[in-house]
């Protein structure tokens, strides 16, 4: 069975294992956050402020310059973060890989249009563009993940495009064609398949970028509003003691990190899995 | 990584590590080096870059104060002490010298003889006519024409005299004319559109120094002026240089790559350290600002002084700058800084009492509803606080103010924004519920507070003014306009002192402290003097000088 084959292949890819077990392990402590956070990541106790990570039990990673409890915040804040990373990555993927398969299959003046738009999108510099769409939308958790999400999928639809145009090429794509298959079909069952690969080492470099994306926002005035905590807002918030508390970005940053090595080892697993072009191996 | 980690042997690997570390993050090497000292020249770091130089247009005080001050000369200065000296006026106009009529009306100033621009030019009453002239140019967009708007009549009398006639008694007038540096007449004069004349970015002054050169992103060197009025100042050379980042800024200072860190200077949680610096002295910078909570007094939640003054009670004011600013501002009660002449030192700091506000809420009719919140008449007290997003600081206060009227039954919900949208038409239109905020008086340090507080100075009402909170009080009106018109001090006394015991009692702003900068220079440099009625440090620059 081809999917029992694909899952095999997964499975030997160590680093993607642990990639999916660090998302896994992730995305758990984000859901089960209130049940696992020591208190009230909004309670401020300023008597107890700047406690180093690791010397007791009450503040297990410290404490900020308020005296919040550094676990606490982050585990509601990557709440917050990995919301915004997946909602946006999803965004971003979906919108750019359909902009990209319709260019690049269909080519002529579709491709022509769509491509001029996404120059057209790129021209502006991204945080320019979700500042201005910012000022007119609400700001929510949503609304803030939409709102990355499109503004980043154009690198996406340009790859995905490039790869299409490739594909399109193809014996098995010329087959389709000549079998009376409609392009939409071909589009979804032969095309987009074997475009796999680019679309998910993209997808999982946009989470990435996307966490750090509403860092950047927030910090403008537009993205979660104090106390609530995401990483980026923790990693803002302690650039004043880089120097004298450097747990405070340390902690933040390293789970920033792993979040993005965890998606990216996640990803480039799923690509070796998938791509049907490698299903020969072995 | 401190101090101690540079060894004789050289530098150790930690150290090296430390600073490759910080390097990368944007920090500079902490260690205090003794730097041989240039002595031709002095080099002032600020975070921020003056781009205007004209001193009727600038904007960004601070920064743009150190041209200004290098550049050019006012009629009078203000010392440290608050008291009015000639400069560029022969005199400071008195009643007792005869410089103000006994009505209050006719200004008679005389100017000092000899004072030449920087281009050889001689100074006269036609610059200071045309100052004046170019301060009420409705074309022009001048920082400020308060006071000048009185002027009913302006003569030049001859070449060093000038006779203004007010509308009214003004005594912040002197403020007025402190606050306008003078301008070349023989220059801009010739100029289609003062807005946009070469001189903005290549000025001619009369002042202790000349422009030299001026390298966008970096620094500006200014040279001596060897014909400067007051004798030419004692240094050959001074340099302002920016550096965006305040610790990187810092860090230059601690190392002696620069002589002085003014503006933003030494981040509030390192006052201990730079205080204990060998070979450095720390200089505590009071500005003109005082931080405030604003209540919107036309939204119905804060139209009873009641409520406001318990929101204030129940607010830990003392505690959020002891450990927000790290105990560095002094504690205010008045839109004054303590220790201005004019603060009435006999207000009582009544906050930091939660039971004390809720029995006055509910005194005010405002209950605890079953969810907890207070609410009166079906409208629950909850409201919005907003500040410029990314200050640290002010978040800080934010949530510690939050989390203090939580406790009474109070919900604020925190809504931060750019700068240019929070201080836009949000606060002039009063569209806001509560704000943080930090602002100065408006004419000069002068105690006046007409265009803050006086009931047609609401801009959303009366299309002028300054009074955002939309307060009214014709008390405080009448007193405003009253103090504006005595000239003996006492009397003012009086009059602001009551003025600023209603403000506390009504709590249309709440007062949370005097914000204060931490400026660290060489400990050999003499001459920067700490003074809280101008906005920064190089207002005596003439008289700087290594020992």
């Amino acid at each position: 069975m081809l999917r029992t084959r694909i899952w095999r292949r997964f499975l030997h890819h160590r680093l993607a294992l642990c990639g999916a077990v660090v998302v896994a392990l992730l995305l758990a402590s984000a859901l089960f956050a209130p049940a696992l956070a020591p208190q009230d990541p909004t309670l401020l106790d300023t008597a107890a402020r700047f406690r180093p990570p690791f010397a007791s039990w009450s503040h297990p990673f410290g404490t900020d310059e308020l005296g919040r409890d550094t676990l606490s915040r982050l585990l509601h804040g990557g709440r917050v973060s990995l919301t915004v990373g997946l909602v946006a990555m999803v965004t971003t993927v979906l919108t750019g890989a359909m902009v990209g398969i319709l260019a690049g299959y269909l080519g002529g003046v579709v491709d022509a249009l769509l491509m001029r738009f996404v120059d057209t999108m790129l021209c502006f510099p991204q945080v320019f563009l979700l500042l201005v769409i910012a000022a007119f939308v609400p700001p929510s958790l949503v609304s803030i993940s939409l709102v990355i999400g499109l503004t980043s999928w154009m690198e996406v639809s340009r790859i995905v495009r490039a790869e299409v145009l490739q594909i399109r090429e193809q014996d098995f794509v010329a087959a389709a064609r000549v079998l009376g298959v409609p392009p939409l079909r071909i589009m979804v069952r032969e095309v987009l398949p074997n475009a796999a690969a680019p679309i998910l080492v993209a997808a999982t470099l946009k989470v990435a970028s996307a966490v750090l994306m509403e860092s950047y926002i927030s910090y403008l005035g537009y993205g979660v509003q104090p106390p609530l905590a995401s990483w980026g807002n923790m990693l803002t918030n302690a650039q004043g003691y880089l120097d004298s508390v450097p747990w405070l970005a340390i902690l933040p940053g390293a789970a920033i990190t792993l979040t993005v090595m965890g998606f990216n080892f996640l990803g480039d697993g799923l690509r070796d899995a998938l791509d049907p072009r490698l299903r020969m191996d072995r | 990584m401190t101090k101690t980690s540079i060894t004789r042997q050289g530098i150790t690997r930690r150290a090296a590590l430390a600073a490759g570390a910080g390097a990368a993050a944007g920090l500079a090497a902490p260690a205090i080096r003794a730097q041989s000292i240039n002595r031709e020249r002095v080099i002032l770091a600020m975070t921020q870059e003056p781009v205007q130089f004209n001193p009727l247009l600038y904007v960004n005080a601070g920064t743009e104060n150190v041209p200004e001050s290098c550049l050019f000369d006012a009629l009078w200065d203000i010392d440290a002490a608050g008291n009015f000296v000639a400069n560029l006026a022969a005199q400071v106009p008195t009643r007792q010298n005869g410089g103000i009529s006994a009505d209050g009306l006719t200004w008679t100033i005389h100017l000092k003889r000899g004072v030449k621009w920087s281009d050889g030019a001689p100074f006269t009453a036609k610059d200071v006519e045309f100052t004046y002239q170019t301060i009420m140019n409705p074309a022009v967009a001048v920082r400020s024409r308060s006071g000048f708007d009185l002027v009913k009549a302006f003569r030049v009398k001859d070449d060093l005299a000038i006779e203004m006639e007010l509308a009214k008694p003004f005594v912040p007038f002197l403020w007025a004319w402190q606050n306008m540096h003078i301008v070349p007449h023989h220059i801009l004069s010739r100029e289609a559109s003062i807005q946009t004349a070469s001189f903005n970015s290549q000025p001619v002054g009369t002042g202790p120094f000349i422009l030299r050169s001026r390298t966008a992103g970096s620094h500006m060197v200014y040279e001596r002026n060897p014909n400067y009025h007051r004798g030419p100042a004692k240094l050959r050379q001074f340099i302002h240089k920016f550096v965006p980042d305040q610790m990187v800024a810092y860090g230059q200072a601690r190392t002696g790559e620069v002589d002085y860190l003014a503006l933003a200077g030494v981040p509030n949680d390192r006052w201990t350290e730079a205080r204990a610096f060998p070979d450095r002295e720390f200089l505590v910078y009071p500005t003109p600002n005082v931080q405030f909570i604003y209540y919107n007094c036309g939204k119905p939640q804060f139209a009873d002084a009641r409520v406001r003054r318990a929101l204030t009670m129940a607010l830990e004011m003392q505690k959020s700058i002891d450990d927000i600013y790290f105990g560095t501002w002094p504690r205010s009660l008045s839109y004054l800084q303590p220790t201005h002449w004019a603060y009435n030192n006999t207000l009582r700091d009544y906050t930091a009492d939660p039971a004390g506000a809720e029995r006055l809420l509910d005194e005010a009719g405002w209950r605890r509803g079953p969810d907890g919140i207070r609410a009166k008449d079906g409208m629950p007290l909850k409201f919005t606080m907003s500040t410029t997003a990314g200050n640290v600081a002010r978040q800080g206060c934010q949530a510690l103010f939050q989390q203090n009227w939580k406790r009474i039954g109070v919900e604020m919900e925190i809504r931060n924004m750019p700068a240019s949208v929070v201080w836009g038409e949000y606060t002039t239109q009063s569209r806001f519920d509560t704000l943080l905020v930090a602002w100065d008086p408006t004419v000069g340090l002068d105690p006046d507070y007409t265009a803050r507080a006086h009931s047609r100075m609401i801009p959303a009402k009366h299309r002028q003014g300054s009074n955002y909170v939309q307060y009214e009080n014709a008390e405080v009106d009448r007193l405003l306009e009253l103090g504006v018109t005595q000239t003996e001090r006492e009397e003012r006394l009086r009059t602001y002192h009551e003025i600023q015991r209603i403000l506390h009692e009504e709590v249309p702003f709440a007062a949370q402290g005097g914000s204060v900068q931490g400026h660290l220079k060489r400990r050999q440099l003499q001459g920067p003097q700490p003074n809280q009625y101008v906005t920064d440090i190089t207002w005596n620059v003439q008289d700087w000088s290594w020992v």
